[in-house]
């Protein structure tokens, strides 16, 4: 098993999605699929997303290549999310103004993670903090075509 | 159709210049939220947008993109410019809006159906 660490920092808008491009350039060089790399991507880069605009101090996206699947673990200490349902709705959000302006907040960043995982699961307490893990079943399928992170 | 082929059918402004302008282009997106491309566009899609700050860069890259037209005579700052060559993701600029963009791209991709 490989294991790659991220750490995000809040509001580091800037560099938003570069550690996400980083984790697909690196599956890829772990011999992961394009298909299977670019659902990984996805799901790191809302992850990612969610880190920067919503949490009180960053976080980490943690992803662990497996012969069989990809893990991804994205981890905070807060806020804390109060009605997970809710945060889970498409179209939901609690998104600043700032963030958007930027084309952010659309509501669709956890369903997003949800909808390129084979398995999701999210636990928030509310001034402690988020931790959402997600399993991508590697299916070996290349993405159908261009694959600017090989 | 390559991408090279619709910026100069449709006389876009090749931002960053020289990337991965020879990728077929099989379609389009258009739409201005991310996470929204990011559930909807399909890799090798061309990505119409009016968003042009460097997280759309991310967003086409892990998408497996084509590239990135931007919308309406908007355009990227070197940084943004920089950012895209680095992914090998091109930007393209026009000064058509997104609906009159979508258009044309449609026509010149898809002949047979109009």
């Amino acid at each position: 098993m490989k294991r790659f660490v991220h750490r995000i920092q809040a509001r580091d808008i800037e560099h938003g999605g570069s550690a996400s491009a980083q984790i697909q350039r690196e599956l890829r060089a772990w011999g992961v699929s394009a298909g299977d790399a670019r659902r990984a991507g996805i799901a790191a880069f809302e992850g990612e997303m969610n880190l920067i605009v919503y949490t009180d101090h960053g976080g980490t996206v943690e992803v662990d290549v497996c012969p069989e699947a990809i893990e991804i673990l994205i981890e905070d200490d807060g806020p804390g999310i109060g009605d997970i349902d809710l945060a889970l709705t498409p179209g939901y959000s609690t998104a600043p103004g700032w963030a958007t302006d930027l084309g952010f907040g659309a509501g669709m960043g956890l369903p997003n993670i949800q909808r390129n995982s084979d398995w999701f699961e999210i636990h928030s307490h509310l001034g402690k903090g988020t931790r959402v893990r997600c399993r991508i079943e590697r299916r070996k399928d290349d993405a159908p075509r261009t694959d600017h992170a090989s | 159709m390559t991408l090279q082929e619709l910026t100069t059918l449709l006389e876009w402004d090749a931002q960053s210049e020289g990337s991965g302008l020879d990728v077929a282009v099989l379609g389009g997106y258009c739409g201005d939220l991310l996470s929204h491309a990011l559930a909807s566009a399909k890799p090798g899609e061309i990505w119409v947008t009016i968003q042009r700050h460097a997280n759309v860069v991310a967003v086409a890259q892990v998408a497996g993109l084509a590239g990135i037209v931007l919308a309406c005579g908007s355009r990227a700052s070197d940084n943004v410019i920089e950012r895209a060559r680095e992914a090998g993701i091109p930007i393209l600029a026009s000064s058509d809006s997104a609906f009159v963009l979508a258009g044309r791209i449609h026509r010149a991709l898809f002949p047979e159906a109009q």
